[in-house]
């Protein structure tokens, strides 16, 4: 009960924006299961590598995730064992690691992780990219589209993370025009989204479907938006 | 309770093709009928409501249920005035480079004198889904 309190608390103060609180939550909550319930505590790590990341404290998060892997794989769990490979290959992109990212989420997805999936291969997608392995990076787009979507895979938001890519390796291929229109397409994708109506809706749907701490899968459209407008004007920019 | 199913192909990738199917937002690019979309819910909600315009009925709006499955690969789309149901499918082709568009229409018996014209509608619709998504 305890766990269930401190969870839920963590993905609300995160649905609200509140990081430095879901972080404080969530470790309310680790204090209660450790070494009492093995795997609600990987939950939590993994809850705790995620805002980490949010906050910019990489270091930190990769510690938790590396925790998360260890504990994982002394429960010999198989889908804990993905699940924490996959948590631990999202730190590793963000800290720009992007040959252990690419393995671990290959992995994670070999293994079938009990994860988004299509969001699970963006993020592949998305360190091929980096590794300028484009022809893979495009397979991993390809693959997103032919992956079961449901609920918690926040079907709505795919689009727009997808062709985001799809620029991003059209600018790496120097193809500018192509590159151009599809972050044009992933602004206006993430324009209709902002502002949201809340996050509300997608706390339940994660937490519903997949048992998973709805911090690791958080959608901030506002967030992405920048992100896709930074990435557009950076490009004009080269061009002019 | 009537139903038909259409097929295309098109010369697009799959994600071509997907990218169109998801975004309710550009239906009216490709689906016969479809004057304007609105009511979007917002990003990641569970299943999409929207509501649509019909051609020549600007008064007139349609309130649309789009789900997803996590079990497999398909997209319904409901008219939740009129029980429709739109089963979308999409396979890709030979190297994926191309993608085979599927979709099995459930028509409502109060809606069955509609049966032929909705048909026809449909099947163009399949067609410009197609040749859109080549043309992206």
């Amino acid at each position: 009960m305890a766990y269930a309190c401190w969870a839920n608390a963590s993905c609300a103060a995160a649905c609200a924006g509140d990081f430095e609180r879901s972080l404080e939550c969530a470790d309310r909550g680790l204090a209660v299961v450790r070494g009492v319930l093995p795997a609600n505590e990987v939950h939590l790590l993994a809850g705790r590598a995620h805002i980490l990341v949010r906050l910019g404290r990489i270091d930190e998060a990769r510690a938790a995730a590396e925790a998360e892997v260890e504990l994982a794989a002394r429960l010999d769990n198989p889908d804990l064992r993905a699940v924490a490979q996959h948590d631990r290959g999202m730190v590793a992109l963000a800290e720009g690691d992007l040959e252990r990212a690419e393995s671990l989420l290959a992995a994670a997805l070999d293994a079938g992780a009990p994860v988004s999936r299509p969001m699970a291969r963006l993020a592949r997608a998305q360190a091929l990219l980096g590794l300028e392995r484009l022809d893979e990076a495009e397979a991993q787009l390809r693959a997103t589209a032919l992956e079961p979507v449901g609920p918690s895979d926040f079907p709505g938001t795919l689009v727009p993370r997808l062709t985001r890519l799809q620029g991003l390796i059209a600018a790496a291929r120097g193809d500018r025009e192509l590159a151009e229109r599809r972050l044009g397409e992933a602004v206006e994708g993430w324009r209709r989204y902002v502002p949201d109506a809340g996050p509300g809706d997608r706390y339940v749907a994660t937490l519903a479907d997949l048992g998973r701490p709805p911090v690791a899968g958080l959608v901030e459209p506002a967030r992405e938006l920048e992100v896709v407008l930074a990435e557009l004007a950076s490009l004009t920019a080269v061009a002019g | 309770m009537p139903a038909f199913s259409e097929t295309a192909i098109s010369r697009a990738p799959p994600e071509e093709v997907w990218k169109l199917l998801y975004d309710p937002a550009r239906f009216p690019e490709w689906w016969v009928g479809v004057a304007s979309v609105d009511a979007q819910e917002p990003a990641g909600t569970p299943t999409s409501r929207f509501s649509y315009v019909p051609e020549g009925q600007p008064d007139v709006s349609l309130l649309q249920l789009l789900e997803t499955s996590g079990d497999d690969r398909r997209i319904v789309v409901s008219c939740l005035v009129f029980d429709y149901r739109f089963e979308w499918r999409l396979e890709p082709m030979g190297d994926g480079r191309a993608t085979s568009i599927g979709v099995l229409v459930d028509v409502p018996e109060a809606q069955a004198p509609r049966f032929d014209m909705v048909r026809e509608a449909i099947g163009r619709s399949v067609a410009a889904l197609a040749a859109l998504a080549a043309r992206a």
